[in-house]
């Protein structure tokens, strides 16, 4: 479906994304990285509005760049949010769904269908400008959708959408991937490719860093430095527990001794063992979280662990 | 290119031109030819200069009321929807980019051309010719037409080339080439419109050989040595090349900003 041959894309001395190659099968995949990291020039290689500098772009077998053929069967929902305050949410996706070559009449039924599914049914006759950026965010998906397309391209579709919204749009992009259609997903927020699909491609400083499932993924990370935060009740006590293992680099005490904090190289077989060493040291734990879960730093250690430092 | 999205394209963009700023915006620039030679006569009675009257409603409406219409709404095509971060909406179609241009084109000339035959319609009254007015009307009617068509591709080219500073680099190649270069008495003035358009104008409203000896421009510039039809066949020929490179420059440019990608 997707097939990249060592894709870079330099912006003069800047890299939008750099040496990536990857192939990717008809279905959903998710692409994951911080802001920045090359997501959206990617998106934009793929949808024909930008040329690669160096390497090789296929999508659905043909080069996306100033191709009709690819563009008629890719629905692209960008990033940017939809300007035109004059223009209703239904005539606006009317129009460009006549610039796919629809009739006019044809173009205003799927314009009205399309809406309703996205749940703009209410508002689609009401100007753009009085949306609120989650009914925008439902326009820009209805324009993406509506001529059925082959594959669904959406760069951070989920911004703006209130919690029921985001519950509806990911069962939405589920039944869209189970009707054998396909759909890349691109976010900066974990959670929300994994809800609705399994496969990651992983994009950090402008490369290309894993892919897989988030099985894989997590294996990947299993031997990667790891802190973890530990909040209880008896923290002395397990930490004089945690010191005698192994797997455990060092422990050191925070919040005037409430807290402890553990180094690791080993989370997997940590995260594996330490219920029973909390039961053993007989400590109470209010809360525990990994010091390292934000995404900037999981990208930070795929891209060490992608040149080589780790 | 496909002509039905083109059209598409057009009739999106004319209902998004009926808007109140945008109708009182092109009230005002037709009325500012009728206010100001409603003041010259006022002032001073009227035009003494021989044809003084089409050399005024040709400078005013061609020159002025369709130079500013296009500079204001041909001149920004794309750059208003990379401002506004719609071009990639419209990039994606498979129509191309050459069809939302042409759409684009035709919403920015035909909005000019209204505008300007307005103002036309309402200098008359102001600015009777002595002889032959309705005459006077339809070559300034014809010659408006043209120049919207022509200028309108040529200030499209340099918005597509021009992506920040269009407006700017418009505004200085008129005055060097069509206000400057277009009364240079060489060969060069033939690369300009306005050259193509007054020689039109000076055909069809007839006039003759001898002008009169107070006559303010030199009659080898204003008459040149070509036919009416060969002027024409230039000016529809600049309007097409220059338009169709536009088309080739669109086709071929990035236009992803870069806080985009």
């Amino acid at each position: 479906m997707i097939e990249l041959e060592h894709v870079t894309k330099l912006y003069r001395a800047v890299i939008g994304v750099n040496d990536v190659s990857l192939s990717l099968k008809p279905g959903g995949h998710g692409l994951l990285g911080p802001n920045g990291a090359g997501k959206s020039t990617l998106i934009n290689l793929l949808c024909g509005q930008l040329r690669p500098t160096l390497g090789r772009v296929r999508v659905l077998g043909e080069r996306p760049w100033n191709n009709p053929a690819v563009l008629r069967r890719i629905g692209v929902c960008p990033e940017q949010d939809v300007l035109y305050p004059d223009v209703t949410g239904f005539e606006w996706v009317a129009y460009l769904l006549e610039l796919y070559g629809f009739g006019r009449r044809e173009a205003r039924r799927r314009a009205g269908q399309t809406l309703e599914h996205v749940g703009l049914a209410a508002a689609m006759h009401r100007r753009i400008g009085g949306y609120s950026r989650g009914m925008r965010q439902r326009a820009k998906l209805a324009q993406a959708m509506a001529h059925g397309p082959d594959l669904l391209i959406l760069d951070e579709p989920f911004t703006g959408l209130d919690p029921v919204a985001r519950h509806a749009m990911t069962d939405t992009f589920k039944s869209w991937i189970r009707s054998g259609r396909s759909l890349l997903l691109a976010s900066h927020i974990l959670h929300e490719v994994e809800a609705v699909t399994p496969s990651f491609l992983l994009i950090y400083g402008s490369r290309l860093l894993a892919s897989g499932s988030a099985g894989e993924v997590h294996a990947l990370l299993a031997d990667v430095p790891n802190e973890i935060h530990i909040r209880c009740e008896g923290a002395s006590r397990l930490a004089r527990c945690l010191v005698e293992e192994e797997t455990v680099e060092a422990v050191r005490f925070a919040d005037r001794g409430k807290s402890l904090i553990l180094s690791t190289r080993s989370s997997a077989k940590v995260y594996a063992q330490l219920p029973d060493w909390i039961a053993a040291s007989g400590a109470r734990v209010q809360e525990m979280r990994s010091t390292d879960d934000s995404l900037q730093s999981l990208f930070a250690s795929l891209l060490r662990i992608h040149r080589g430092a780790l | 290119m496909d002509l039905r999205a083109a059209w598409t394209v057009f009739r999106f963009e004319w209902t998004r031109t009926l808007t109140v700023p945008r109708l009182a915006f092109g009230a005002v620039l037709a009325l500012f030819p009728v206010a100001l030679l409603a003041l010259i006569q006022y002032q001073g009675g009227r035009l003494e200069v021989a044809y003084g009257a089409p050399i005024a409603l040709f400078v005013l409406i061609p020159q002025v009321v369709c130079l500013m219409g296009l500079l204001l709404w041909a001149t920004p095509v794309i750059h208003s929807e990379l401002e506004g971060r719609t071009w990639t909406y419209l990039a994606i179609r498979p129509a191309g980019k050459g069809a939302i241009l042409a759409g684009k084109y035709l919403t920015a000339t035909t909005w000019t051309t209204l505008v300007a035959l307005v103002s036309l319609t309402a200098c008359m009254p102001v600015i009777w010719p002595d002889t032959e007015p309705l005459r006077v009307f339809a070559v300034v009617a014809a010659l408006t037409v043209l120049a919207s068509l022509a200028y309108g591709a040529l200030y499209v080219l340099m918005g597509v080339i021009f992506l920040r500073r269009a407006m700017v680099a418009a505004v200085a190649y008129t005055v060097m080439s069509e206000f400057v270069v277009s009364w240079v008495p060489a060969t060069i003035h033939h690369f300009t419109m306005q050259y193509h358009l007054r020689c039109l104008g000076a055909e069809w409203l007839g006039w003759p050989d001898d002008l009169p000896h107070d006559f303010p421009i030199d009659r080898e510039l204003l008459f040149g040595s070509l036919s009416t039809e060969l002027h024409l066949l230039i000016l529809l020929s600049l309007t097409a090349a220059l338009f169709t490179a536009a088309v080739f420059v669109l086709r071929h440019r990035e236009l992803v900003r870069a806080d985009e990608a």
